[in-house]
């Protein structure tokens, strides 16, 4: 059974007069690492919202089709249902940071819940164990670093024991170390924790070599979805308006020029390895 | 130009900050009847002395000099019009130094007491949930909304605003503050209202809470403290 | 070259503070440069770049515009040289119309309307945002937002232009139009400052690199010696961009900086070999 199985979905914003997701057809298994890129305003951020119920009880519209979560039909179930089982990282951290210390943050999500006492403080030692910021747990999150406040608020997530977690270019105002580091962190709960990640983000330099599949929309429509070596080696992406990672554009171009293949490559490490070799050959 | 971080309330690991929310608040109402109910300047310079004790138990004698310092102007008018109407120099100062309590102990409980510990005191004490929580937000969006103020007002200065002139001009002038500062606001509430959803705000008719209060003997020690200006009422 | 902006010795400390935000700058800005001041959050780039405009004035040291001292100049007076585009447009779209927005600048610092008029028009053109004209900015899509504040500070011609962090949330298209829009500043002769952390962006448009670390200059100089300098970087939290880890992983001998130059290399290597 798949994870997440959309349907025919299509929705339009109350207020707007076009389609914000236009004929979805998607299925997500457990263990996917998935990336979703496009041009601003292609969709991205809608869809994430329409795979954990936020469309269509937060944001509502005019909304047609099925998103099956877990075998739970989304628009039937409430959001708090479908946050144990999907939940959702922002682009803003500061929006999102709601406690005067971190494990209260963290504690956010259980006591909404009406968890009991003892079995919250487990779960909270549980998770920021899981996310490596046991150290941080008595700090005030409004004065941590913005790659810090990511960290925390994936674990107010991961405290609802998801299977699935959407995050909403979670990278986009943390500098290149700080997202690195978070970047690393989400592979981690991948590969530990068998999280599944859908990432909605431009900078697929950093996320490339820790993906196993690539969804490209384009105004609503999926237009693009593969596997990630595929999607890099084979397509233009540039021509798509999206911000291709060096090393792609650059074995793209020598298969262009020269004929050269280099093969699936996910890293700037690997282009190098192969070309070295290609060379010495 | 400072930074809004300022007014952020900053964990400090003090006894008085140990305290429990609902001892401190007995304690600054009691300073308030204190305060009030007597008008002569021996009374209130005792009472006065005796905040000066938590004041420096919570090492927050620099936070008091910089709020004495801004209601310099207050002070220094109540002493002023006391005198010019009463031509009780003695009256005069005891009016102020009444000011001066109410400053003194409601600093002790409003930086030492962490918003959310407030606001557990508040749930605890039959409040309901959402009134609690929706304070505990606005108490916590105060340094972010003051930070986008600031960067509101550096953006449209950098076009050219003028902030400091005139009474009439300053008012018109905050249009262009006002709106962005607006538009900012409703879309974090936006924000804001998403994430607490996806968090499965509302699930539950009862949430539960990550800690208790709990009264301690320094909770006890600490109210039975607030009654000791009882003594100075009979004695002095 | 002319000299644009001077910094001697300045540190500032916010009110309340203990440390100072930044500390003992001395750095120059000319005509026709574009500089990017590169360093990680908090490293204190916004804290220098609001003293150029006199939004802030040094604890200690002085500031200088065209020679002025901006202790002694207000900000509508600093700004009418040195405009500053802020990150998050929303920090500024307030008008009725995009034309208001674009207008406001010229209104505060007392324009003609016919002159106003003129300048207007002429960088809805330049943005290519006439068909809103008429329309809420604040209703816009994010990449017409950033075009119509670029459009409010650039309408009265500063000689100096700042972009603080200008690419955060753009994607590769808009990012695209940012880096030709920068370069035909250049060509106008202005000065154009960049703030960021994204070194993928700056690597082939600027002419001369700022390093920041913890309210310090840490080294400053000429783009490939900056960026290829990976201690440098790592000692201020920084990565170098990708062109300069895939030309040292290819053993390129020449610090190269842009997709082209890479090609131009790898066709005369490949054609040595054969």
């Amino acid at each position: 059974m798949s994870l997440v199985k959309i349907i025919n979905l299509n929705f339009k914003y109350a207020n707007t007069d076009f389609w914000s997701l236009r004929n979805i057809n998607l299925e997500i298994s457990e263990g996917e690492f998935i990336i979703i890129t496009g041009q601003s305003g292609c969709g991205k951020t809608t869809l994430l919202r329409a795979m954990n119920g936020l469309i269509p009880h937060y944001h509502q519209g005019e909304y047609d089709g099925h998103v099956i979560l877990d075998g739970k039909e989304v628009s039937k179930h409430k959001v708090y249902e479908l946050a144990k089982i999907a939940g959702i990282v922002f682009q803003n951290p500061e929006d999102q940071i709601f406690a005067m210390t971190v494990e209260k943050e963290v504690a956010f999500g259980l006591e909404n819940l009406g968890i009991e006492r003892s079995e919250m403080r487990k779960i909270v030692d549980e998770t920021l164990q899981q996310m490596r910021i046991s150290h941080l747990r008595f700090r005030q999150p409004f004065f941590l670093s913005g790659g810090e406040q990511q960290k925390v608020i994936i674990s107010s997530i991961l405290a609802l024991k998801p299977k699935l977690i959407l995050l909403d270019e979670p990278l986009s105002s943390l500098d290149p170390m700080s997202a690195q580091a978070l970047v690393e962190e989400l592979h981690r709960l991948n590969r530990q924790y068998g999280k599944t990640i859908v990432i909605a983000e431009h900078r697929l330099d950093l996320l490339s070599k820790y993906a196993n599949r690539m969804i490209v929309m384009d105004k609503g429509q999926i237009i693009l979805d593969n596997r990630i070596e595929e999607v890099l080696a084979k397509i233009d992406l540039e021509s798509l308006g999206i911000n291709e990672p060096l090393f792609a554009k650059f074995a793209r171009f020598l298969r262009a020029k020269y004929g050269l293949e280099l093969g699936n490559c996910l890293s700037i490490e690997e282009v190098v390895r192969r070309f070295n070799h290609a060379k010495s050959h | 130009m400072f930074r809004p971080e300022y007014f952020y309330f900053r964990k400090k690991d003090t006894i008085i900050h140990r305290l429990d929310p609902r001892s401190k608040l007995v304690y600054v109402i009691a300073m308030f009847v204190w305060a009030l109910i007597r008008g002569d300047l021996l009374f209130l310079s005792a009472v006065f002395l005796l905040t000066l004790i938590p004041i420096s138990l919570g090492k927050l004698f620099k936070n008091l000099l910089i709020s004495l310092r801004a209601a310099l102007f207050f002070i220094v008018l109540i002493i002023l019009i006391n005198y010019v109407f009463s031509h009780n120099l003695s009256l005069a100062i005891a009016l102020a130094l009444r000011f001066m309590i109410l400053i003194s102990s409601f600093l002790i409980f409003s930086i030492t007491t962490s918003p959310d510990d407030l606001a557990l005191a508040l749930y605890r004490m039959g409040f309901p949930y959402d009134f609690v929580l929706t304070f505990n937000l606005s108490v916590r969006f105060i340094p972010t909304v003051m930070r986008d103020a600031t960067n509101i007002i550096d953006a449209q200065r950098a076009r050219g605003l003028e902030t400091q002139k005139g009474f009439i001009n300053r008012i018109k002038n905050y249009v262009p503050v006002l709106i962005p500062l607006i538009v900012v606001g409703i879309k974090r509430a936006i924000n804001v209202a998403e994430s607490m959803e996806a968090r499965c705000f509302g699930a539950s008719k009862k949430p539960t809470t990550l800690y208790e209060l709990k009264f301690a003997v320094k909770d006890y020690v600490f109210i039975a403290f607030s009654f000791i200006p009882t003594i100075f009422y009979f004695l002095l | 070259m002319q000299k644009v902006i001077e910094f001697k010795h300045v540190s500032y400390k916010y009110p309340f503070e203990e440390d100072y935000a930044i500390k003992d700058i001395d750095l120059s800005f000319y005509e026709e440069e574009v500089v990017a001041i590169i360093g990680s959050n908090g490293a204190g780039k916004t804290t220098l770049i609001k003293h150029m405009n006199g939004l802030l004035k040094p604890t200690t040291g002085d500031v200088f515009v065209e020679g002025i001292n901006t202790k002694k100049a207000t900000v509508a007076e600093l700004s009418k040289k040195v405009g500053i585009v802020f990150q998050n447009s929303d920090y500024q779209l307030f008008a009725q119309t995009v034309y208001d927005e674009i207008a406001f600048a010229l209104r505060n610092f007392g324009y003609n309307e016919a002159e106003i008029k003129e300048r207007v028009k002429k960088m809805m053109d330049y943005f290519s945002i006439s068909q809103y004209e008429k329309s809420s900015p604040i209703l816009l899509s994010g990449g017409e937002k950033k075009r119509v504040t670029l459009a409010s500070v650039l309408v009265y011609d500063p000689k100096v232009l700042i972009l603080d962090e200008p690419t955060i949330g753009l994607d590769f298209n808009q990012k695209k139009n940012l880096k030709h829009f920068i370069s035909r500043l250049k060509e106008e002769r202005k000065t154009i400052v960049i703030v960021t952390h994204d070194l993928d962006f700056v690597s082939d448009i600027s002419t001369r690199i700022i390093v920041m670390n913890r309210g310090q200059v840490m080294a400053q100089g000429d783009p490939k010696d900056i960026l290829y300098e990976e201690d440098l970087l790592k000692e201020a939290n920084l990565m170098p961009p990708s062109i300069v880890k895939l030309a040292k992983g290819l053993g390129l001998n020449d610090r190269i900086l842009s997709f082209e130059e890479m090609l131009q290399k790898i066709d005369n290597l490949l054609l040595r070999n054969v």
